[in-house]
């Protein structure tokens, strides 16, 4: 579920973006935000996206 | 080049968005499921591709300016440095000599060694865009149709795979490691 909602954010952001929204830019900031601590937890800790 | 900026901006989209498509056949004809570490590469291009569409907008119904190529540029240098991240990640898993890899090589190489090549080319690609509001000035450029059709097909591309996702991850909050089967429907 968690990629379901990193996808549904990037739509969000997409829809912002067509719509000049100013959430546009907070929305993709938190998605990459998210998305990267998601990653350095999998580098750090048995969370284990890896294969 | 005022006309030919949004021009190329719409290239970089619809050449994320035919990636992403190429990653989605591959997942459908030879049924092999991404792996967590695959979607997150998946996600990466998706956020890539706002970048470049940001710059599409901004220039649908007039003047591009300045500032929106470089907001654009910025995004997908951003979303492209993540990506390649997730990209480096799973090619140092599978590094060591006799390592058969994660899923089948497409052309010779593994899917996430071409995300990373894709990834290092965004990068390079927003770099000359980047350059090239050296000589960006602010005329008109009706792009209205062209912003429309690139916004859909991303959009469209990014259901898909939410869809997907969702009928392999099921209820659980993540992804198996291997996934062989779309969990929803078992």
């Amino acid at each position: 579920m968690v990629y379901a909602i990193f996808m549904l954010l990037t739509l969000v952001t997409l829809a912002a973006n067509w719509l000049r929204h100013p959430l546009q830019l907070p929305l993709f900031i938190v998605t990459v935000v998210w998305m990267a601590v998601h990653l350095v937890l999998d580098m750090t800790t048995p969370l284990t996206l890896s294969f | 080049m005022s006309r030919l900026y949004p021009l190329a901006a719409a290239a970089n989209v619809w050449a994320l968005v035919l990636i992403l498509a190429g990653g989605f056949a591959v997942q459908l004809l030879t049924g092999e499921l991404p792996c967590p570490l695959c979607v997150m590469q998946r996600i990466a291009l998706m956020l890539c591709a706002l970048g470049p569409l940001h710059i599409l907008i901004s220039a649908r119904d007039g003047a591009l300016a300045g500032r929106a190529a470089a907001v654009g540029n910025g995004m997908a240098i951003i979303a492209a440095l993540l990506g390649a991240v997730a990209s480096g990640r799973q090619v140092f898993l599978h590094i060591l000599p006799g390592d058969p890899g994660f899923g089948a090589p497409v052309l010779g190489l593994h899917l996430y060694t071409w995300g990373l090549i894709a990834f290092a080319c965004q990068i390079a690609a927003s770099g000359v865009m980047l350059i090239a509001t050296a000589w960006l000035e602010e005329e008109p450029a009706l792009w209205g149709d062209l912003a429309r059709w690139t916004a859909i097909a991303l959009a469209a591309i990014v259901i898909a795979n939410l869809l997907s996702v969702i009928a392999e991850a099921g209820l659980h909050w993540g992804l198996p490691e291997t996934p062989v089967d779309y969990l929803m429907f078992k």
